[in-house]
């Protein structure tokens, strides 16, 4: 966990640097495109021991978890209006990240979790829940259904050209329940 | 007027809202753990859709035994695992690509089958009453809710759902009309009088 938050540190400085998206750079560059391209503010040797040792863990626990939406800049607008992080959180937290911080960590003072016990998203959980939506793999698998949408669809279509525009006035303004 | 085109992009979302009430009615639960909150009506409305699909799909895959190549996917076997992003890529390629085979092909779908697809999303795209006030209750919101999570976990930004959602309003107004027209058909009545 401790990684993860250095790596998201990385990250952070990084952004200000440059103004980019933190997870679009990080998924084209890595800690070490970062590095290469001297966006890195850090220049001591001690912390590029630091980034050659643990470069890897940090990648891999970034591969394998996902910071949540918290603070007020993460939490855009729409999302405060349609509550989506709060409604899926159950289904996305890291049950082991979860419960390995919740053994423990201590609350602070405001009663918020220090920063390092923050519990994370998991991305094999983004993967499954994304998944309750998601199409079949196999193409012909697909094939009825989308037929059968596209049959749908194109009957309303074809019906609608029909219609009187009365009709289709009365229609959108009065539907029936 | 809306093109073929756009049918499909209206169809995905419709088609996603569909593989989702699937999910939720399959026993065992998905094992993300999360379901559609479905009313009883559903669940018996979808039973009786995934009975009728699975009948024509049996359907289609005695015509392509038969000779026609409809569902001859082998083309695309090297992307079996082919995601949803990816469908609209195989659309616009001109290759021999399953879908698009089947979307020329003159495979008539049968009116029944179209009417139980009409029964089960209805529900979804019509006010729903909730006792409990949450909008959590509604299948439909809950379902937004999954749409909006990218697959980097991150949840997506106005400018991306947008689209999503302009395609809900279509597609309630479709429900709509084939609702009143379905009215109007089992009334004998006229509609321009």
């Amino acid at each position: 966990m401790h990684l993860l938050r250095l790596c998201w540190l990385v990250v952070v400085i990084a952004k200000a640097l440059e103004g980019r998206q933190p997870s679009r750079m990080l998924s084209q560059q890595g800690i070490k495109g970062y590095k290469d391209a001297n966006l890195l503010p850090i220049t001591s040797p001690l912390f590029d021991l630091y980034l050659r040792k643990f470069e890897d863990k940090m990648e891999a626990a970034l591969k394998q978890q996902v910071l949540p939406p918290r603070s007020e800049n993460e939490i855009s607008p729409l999302l405060r209006v349609m509550l989506w992080h709060e409604h899926l959180e159950p289904f996305l937290m890291d049950s082991q990240a979860s419960s390995s911080s919740s053994s423990s960590s201590s609350e602070s003072d405001d009663g918020s979790l220090p920063d390092d016990d923050r519990p994370m998203y998991s991305r094999g959980k983004v993967d499954s829940l994304r998944s309750v939506i998601a199409l079949p793999r196999r193409l012909h698998e697909r094939i009825p259904l989308r037929l059968v949408t596209f049959a749908y669809l194109s009957k309303v279509k074809r019906e609608f050209k029909l219609c009187d525009p009365q009709i289709k006035r009365m229609l959108t303004e009065y539907p029936p329940t | 007027m809306v093109d073929d085109q756009s049918l499909h992009t209206y169809g995905l979302i419709l088609r996603k809202l569909i593989y989702g009430v699937f999910a939720s009615c399959d026993d065992p639960i998905h094992p993300s753990g999360y379901s559609l909150p479905l009313s009883d009506d559903d669940r018996s409305c979808a039973e009786e859709f995934k009975e009728a699909l699975a009948r024509f799909a049996a359907e289609l895959n005695e015509e392509q035994q038969d000779g026609c190549e409809l569902l001859e996917d082998d083309e695309v076997l090297d992307n079996e695992e082919v995601l949803e992003e990816d469908e609209d890529e195989i659309l616009e390629d001109d290759t021999m690509g399953g879908e698009k085979i089947a979307d020329k092909s003159d495979v008539v779908v049968p009116d029944s089958l179209v009417n139980a697809f009409h029964r089960l999303v209805k529900p979804f795209l019509y006010p729903r009453s909730s006792s409990s006030n949450s909008r959590w209750d509604d299948p439909l919101e809950c379902y937004v809710a999954l749409l909006s999570l990218g697959p980097k976990g991150n949840f997506k930004a106005a400018e991306e759902i947008s689209q999503p959602l302009a395609s809900l309003h279509f597609l309630m107004r479709s429900a709509m009309f084939y609702e009143a027209l379905s009215q109007w058909k089992a009334s004998t009545g006229d509609l321009d009088e």
